[in-house]
């Protein structure tokens, strides 16, 4: 992750600290369980929702 | 007119007073500008007020009244709009310090529909830097206070057009809603925000970057249920410069306010929303349904059996979509967002794609689960759980609510989010109305989630709710500020 850290940050030309990449590292790995969560559910035959179905039910 | 009666005044009885000609346009708008001017120092509801441009406006449309040119129910009308909304020739900030000079050359579609419909401007609000918070704490504006307790912050991102609403320094607001931003500050402010449908309203002119794409909805702010109804009627509809708009015919938002509910059922999601409720808010949020049940509503729980993936599905979505918007400023202004930002979009840039792709069909497990419950109930009734949090408690990430310590932030986002996210992620259309108050004061909101485009059932709830709790009825005490 700190190697894919620092690519970013020579290719958008952040400059950022030792400091901020520890932050931002540990927001990375606090976030892993909400991939995880996400990936540990039965999507096969779902299509990505891309908007509210209009016809929606109605009474 | 005095300040007390300025404080009580809805858009419902000032419009039928403009159009007899019995209040001046005028008048009322200069009211409201000396209100601003009184208050706006400690509030910081607006970052411009525009004062010589709406008394041109005042003219103009007591003018056309009295020749017989009345346009509309929002007509001589003073509003606010927030500051992420393009306006033609005035700042446009999206509360950042990279648009902090931008004046747009054209109107968002519903500051123009706004303008057809003869309101007034009186200036623009107040946000979280870029709509990317709850707080309105802006690093670079200022942070909005709220008018029930001005230690507090008033929510956001819509805390400047909340806390003008609040403090009667206009009679509605337009805010934007991707997480909450409408709801909350509504709650939080003891006000009425409504989210509609996705796509209802256009969001063409909306800053890009201050709200996911397919998270994104303008709402309204008001301080009562029958005055949200006449603004959204002016600025509900397709809009063909808004390629997400929806082609689906509006209603008559009014039409079945004051009618019965009795007839109708409300779902429970306990399941998800009993832990989100801390303090006094469980007691206030049960002395709703109570009240609900009182007129007749039959109350039912639900099983929506994701429902607890949806702050992640909609951190996935929305932080992917939107540091694509940001990609171009992150590459050349990178230092002018405030760190806490900065942080959060070079996180998203790691996110994996795949990880977005199935977020959305997650997403669509939800969008069915919902739409299977809907087939059992009319509207669904949640807390808008966290009330407004000291200024200071915000930096600790820990408030009180009624002695209990409650964390404001996690991995999935902020907490008060977690009440609203959900109907982001599947764009029900919701309200926040409010339902009460804490032991410290603070207003509590109570949110009614209706079918896709069903934004009247939702009004006419709303508005029995409202009526018959009667809280609506308080208000802040402001008198000895200014």
């Amino acid at each position: 992750m700190k190697t894919w850290l620092q690519k970013l940050d020579r290719e958008y030309g952040f400059q950022l600290t030792e400091a901020e990449m520890d932050r931002i590292l540990n927001e990375v790995t606090a976030a892993e369980p909400l991939f995880e969560q996400l990936n540990a559910v039965d999507v096969r035959g779902k299509t990505p929702f891309v908007r509210l179905d209009v016809k929606g039910p109605k009474k | 007119m005095t300040e007390s009666e300025l404080e009580n005044l809805t858009i419902a009885e000032s419009s039928e007073r403009i159009k007899s000609g019995e209040l001046s346009p005028v008048e009322l708008t200069d009211l409201f500008l000396q209100r601003i001017a009184r208050l706006n120092r400690s509030v910081n509801a607006y970052t411009t007020v525009l004062a010589d441009s709406a008394r041109a406006e005042a003219k103009v449309a007591e003018q056309e009244i009295r020749s017989g040119n009345y346009r509309s129910v929002l007509h001589g009308i003073p509003i606010s709009i927030k500051d992420n909304l393009a306006t033609i020739g005035v700042p446009t900030t999206g509360g950042s310090k990279i648009l902090a000079d931008w004046k747009p050359d054209f109107d968002a579609t519903v500051v123009a529909k706004l303008k057809a419909a003869g309101v007034i401007t009186l200036g623009k609000t107040n946000m979280h830097e870029w709509a990317l918070g709850g707080t309105t704490i802006n690093p670079f504006f200022g942070t909005t206070r709220n008018p029930w307790d001005l230690a507090r912050v008033p929510g956001g991102s819509s805390g400047g057009s909340a806390a003008a609403v609040a403090a009667a320094m206009c009679l509605a607001s337009i805010g934007t809603d991707s997480a909450g931003s409408v709801r909350n500050p509504a709650a939080m402010c003891g006000i009425v925000g409504l989210k509609p449908t996705y796509g209802r309203v256009s969001c063409f002119g909306g800053v890009p970057g201050t709200g996911a794409y397919s998270t994104n909805h303008f709402g309204v702010l008001t301080r009562t249920v029958k005055d949200c109804a006449l603004v959204l009627q002016e600025i509900a509809g397709y809009d063909p410069k808004d390629p997400l708009s929806a082609a689906e015919p509006t209603d008559v938002y009014s039409a079945k306010i004051g009618r019965e509910i009795g007839y109708l059922k409300a779902g429970l999601i306990g399941s998800y929303y009993d832990k989100l409720m801390f303090g006094k808010v469980e007691q206030i949020f049960a002395a709703a349904l109570r009240q609900l049940e009182l007129l007749g509503i039959k109350t039912e729980q639900l099983s929506i059996p994701h429902m607890d993936l949806a702050p992640a599905v909609h951190t996935v979505v929305s932080r992917a979509e939107l540091v694509s918007d940001h990609d171009h400023y992150l590459r050349t202004r990178a230092r002018d967002y405030s760190p806490e930002l900065l942080y959060r979009h070079i996180h998203a840039l790691m996110f994996p794609a795949g990880s977005y792709v199935t977020a959305q069909r997650v997403r669509r497990l939800l969008a069915e689960e919902f739409e299977r419950a809907f087939e059992r109930v009319d509207v669904i009734v949640t807390p808008v759980s966290i009330p407004a949090p000291k200024i200071e408690e915000c930096g600790r990430g820990v408030t009180d609510v009624d002695g209990e310590k409650v964390s404001l932030r996690d991995a999935r986002g902020s907490t008060w989010g977690l009440s609203t996210v959900p109907f982001n992620v599947t764009g029900h259309p919701a309200i926040s109305v409010c339902c009460g108050f804490t032991g410290a004061g603070q207003p509590v909101g109570l949110q009614i989630v209706g079918r896709p485009f069903e934004e009247s059932t939702v009004l006419q709830v709303a508005a029995r709710y409202e009526e018959a709790a009667g809280w609506y009825r308080r208000k802040p005490q402001l008198s000895g500020i200014g």
